[in-house]
């Protein structure tokens, strides 16, 4: 990890710029066992890094980061060379007029957004009227599209990728799950309880359910694990070439709920926000803040690029592809770097 | 890092020392190692070895969970103790907030 450590400061040094992060390697086994004769044991290793980098007077920031199951595929040359870029790019942002802007989002910002969706598609708290997905007067938009047709939104415990546990909290055998088919709600998270309340099968998902389950033992902690969404085939600098006027968004920083129902969220731009005309980025632009939910940013999806893993904000991990969306709100600026 | 036949071992041990008719057992294990840096320079480098052994009893419908790190007999033997005192003292999750703790069916029945 050091020599990833020495890449990273070495350019930073050279670039007359000030480097911070951390590398982090783990090996986790869990196992569980009960009276009735259930035994399961997990292995799983991971790693990430992430890195910010800043003028040495702090007056821009650059960031990047990389999560991998093998700490040999983590590219701190690349990594170094983002943040660094960024930092660079970003000297003397513009201040430009609030207002809804049409966005291109990295795979870390898309991801930071798309997670929030994680606990909605709880069966129980949507039947019970508290979800975007509940329909009013009762029932749910189970089966209805909501979503462009390229929009689909799974989890899968044994994508190498990013594995997680093969059990649920509630002790059930992880598998597969397609929330969203095609812009279609597919599937509601039923955990054993609301299963059985209700008469379905539970939809044992990656470790503890996708916004399921929870209660047995902390388990919910993992409620987001294995959340993949499909990409397409366009690269960043495609998805940039097709905007006309709009803004390349890093990541997001500080995210807090707005709506419960709808999702809405807060949150600020940070370390690396770029205006992009007639499909160039021309000029880095100082930050925002946003107000805006993973409901309405996946309507307004026009263009997926590639899924990648991310390492998110707090540590959350998802499989994400960048993506442009129309109409996303910035209300007011942000003068913080 | 404890192996399955290891974690399976200790698991059942601990399952022998419940009285109760509901036991469950949560085991993890971790090895973490990170280097932070900051200001051109590391801050801090840290090895983490971990290990938790959870157990979780219940019986008429009353919990209780109790956690160690030490895993020699005397302890784990405490630790089933104290999360069966702890259940006796707790108040009755009566249904239908309970689901029981029996084995989930097999892989092949869901679809």
């Amino acid at each position: 990890m050091i020599p990833h450590v020495k890449t990273i400061i070495d350019l930073a040094v050279r670039q007359k710029q000030v480097a911070a992060g951390l590398i982090e390697r783990s090996h986790r086994i869990s196992a569980i066992a009960n009276k009735a004769g259930l035994f399961g044991y997990h292995n799983s290793a991971d790693s990430q890094l992430t890195t910010t980098i800043r003028m040495a007077d702090g007056s821009s920031s650059g960031w990047a980061g990389q999560p991998s199951t093998k700490l040999s595929e983590i590219d701190s040359a690349k990594l170094a060379a983002t943040a660094s870029e960024k930092c660079a790019r970003w000297t003397n942002p513009q201040k430009i007029e609030p207002g809804n802007y049409t966005v291109v989002l990295e795979p870390t910002a898309a991801a930071d957004i798309i997670r929030l969706m994680a606990g909605a598609f709880s069966a129980r708290n949507t039947e019970e009227g508290r979800t975007f997905l509940s329909k009013r007067g009762g029932g749910s938009l189970l089966g209805e599209k909501l979503f462009p047709e390229f929009v689909t939104l799974r989890s899968d415990p044994f994508d190498p990728r990013q594995p997680s546990t093969p059990w649920t909290a509630d002790l059930l055998p992880t598998r597969a799950i397609t929330w969203v088919d095609k812009g279609v709600i597919a599937n509601l998270s039923y955990d054993r309880y609301w299963a059985g309340k209700t008469g379905k099968e539970p939809t044992p998902s990656a470790g503890g359910g996708f916004g399921g389950g929870g209660g047995f033992g902390g388990g919910g902690a993992a409620a987001q694990a294995g959340l993949i969404m499909e990409g397409g085939d366009a690269t960043l600098d495609q998805l940039i070439a097709g905007v006309e006027r709009g803004l390349l968004v890093t990541h997001f920083w500080y995210i807090r709920f707005v709506n419960q129902q709808t999702l809405q969220h807060t949150g600020l731009t940070r370390d690396g926000l770029f205006l992009i005309e007639n499909g160039k980025i021309t000029a880095p632009v100082m930050n925002f803040r946003f107000l805006e939910s993973p409901v309405r940013l996946l309507k307004n999806t026009q263009r997926l690029g590639q899924a990648v893993r991310v390492r998110g904000l707090e540590g959350g991990m998802m499989i994400a592809p960048a993506l442009v969306a129309t109409d996303f709100p910035l209300p007011s600026i942000s003068d913080a770097i | 890092m404890l192996t399955r036949d290891e974690s399976e071992k200790l698991a059942r041990k601990v399952l022998g020392l419940s009285t109760f008719p509901e036991c469950q057992v949560t085991i993890s294990a971790s090895e973490q190692a990170y280097t932070r840096f900051a200001n051109n320079g590391i801050t801090t480098a840290s090895l983490n070895l971990r290990h938790t052994v959870s157990v979780a009893v219940s019986r008429d419908g009353k919990a209780g969970v109790m956690t160690v790190n030490d895993l020699d007999d005397a302890s784990l033997k405490a630790a089933v103790k104290k999360a069966e005192d702890l259940a006796a003292i707790a108040p009755s999750n009566s249904p239908p907030s309970t689901i029981s703790t029996s084995a989930p069916p097999p892989r092949a029945r869901l679809k």
